[in-house]
């Protein structure tokens, strides 16, 4: 199980390369829809950036980014998520 | 049997394409400033459908012939495929000992992450969506759905008897 620093790095590292401009990365831990431990990745993207990436940039994003963790033996799921940089969640 | 009930017959009963626009319309808010959060939930959940149904039907398809999509065999096949295995398959898929390509591996990670996101948008009470998010996970699934269908046939035959022969674990 990798340390909150590492899994940033690995993320941001990941992001920057599948998806040419991102503003910044966190983590945390949570668990996904079966009850297995996951990681909860925010990927955060400048406003330009989110609306010209592509839905394959997304999938490899996804899939480098569970290679890469898994290469250093994290074996917890990644579910990212995005938001533009000053975006607020919608609520009713 | 009248001529449009043959040509409906022949088409997709449920069609993926038409799910990802209805996702897209959602995400636009329909007259509001910025769209409802249920809006965008249904949009999510729509998303995966598409991928979910796309599946579903090219499945059923690699079984039955394609002139029989209006018979209960073909239903039978298309409704065999369920959430449960279709996750367990995309999580051996994206596995640390895959074989697969990275065209059906990172379809298989897109299913797994649509999913997850399914399962907050219909049902996790504090799950607050962002249109940002929402978007990006429509524009996955498109793209999933499409890599999908790029993939190497034999890597698509493979992968697609697996979801609907998996193999029997020892007793």
């Amino acid at each position: 199980m990798l340390k909150k620093r590492d899994i940033d790095r690995i993320a941001k590292a990941v992001a920057r390369a599948t998806l040419d401009s991102s503003a910044g990365v966190d983590s945390t831990s949570t668990i996904d829809s079966q009850g297995d431990p996951a990681l909860k990745i925010t990927i955060v993207l400048t406003p330009k950036s989110s609306e010209s990436i592509q839905g394959k940039d997304v999938l490899k994003t996804l899939d480098q980014l569970q290679q890469r963790l898994q290469e250093k033996g994290e074996d917890r799921f990644p579910i990212v998520e995005f938001e533009t940089k000053g975006e607020t969640p919608v609520g009713d | 049997m009248s001529s449009l009930r043959q040509r409906a017959r022949r088409q997709l009963a449920i069609n993926p394409q038409h799910l990802l626009d209805q996702a897209s319309i959602l995400t636009e808010g329909s007259g509001r400033k910025q769209p409802r959060a249920t809006d965008l939930r249904r949009a999510i959940s729509a998303a995966y459908y598409a991928v979910f149904h796309a599946i579903a039907s090219a499945a059923a398809d690699s079984v039955v012939p394609a002139n029989k999509r209006a018979t209960e065999q073909y239903s039978r096949v298309y409704r065999s495929v369920n959430h449960g295995p279709l996750r367990s398959l995309c999580d051996r898929v994206t596995g640390k000992n895959s074989d697969f390509g990275s065209e059906i591996r990172e379809f298989a990670a897109a299913v797994v992450e649509l999913q997850e996101k399914r399962h907050c948008a219909d049902y996790d009470p504090l799950f607050l969506p962002r249109e940002s998010d929402t978007r990006l996970i429509i524009r996955a699934a498109h793209s999933a759905i499409s890599q999908f269908q790029d993939a190497p046939a034999e890597e698509r035959t493979r992968f697609l008897s697996l979801l609907l022969f998996p193999p029997k674990r020892a007793e």
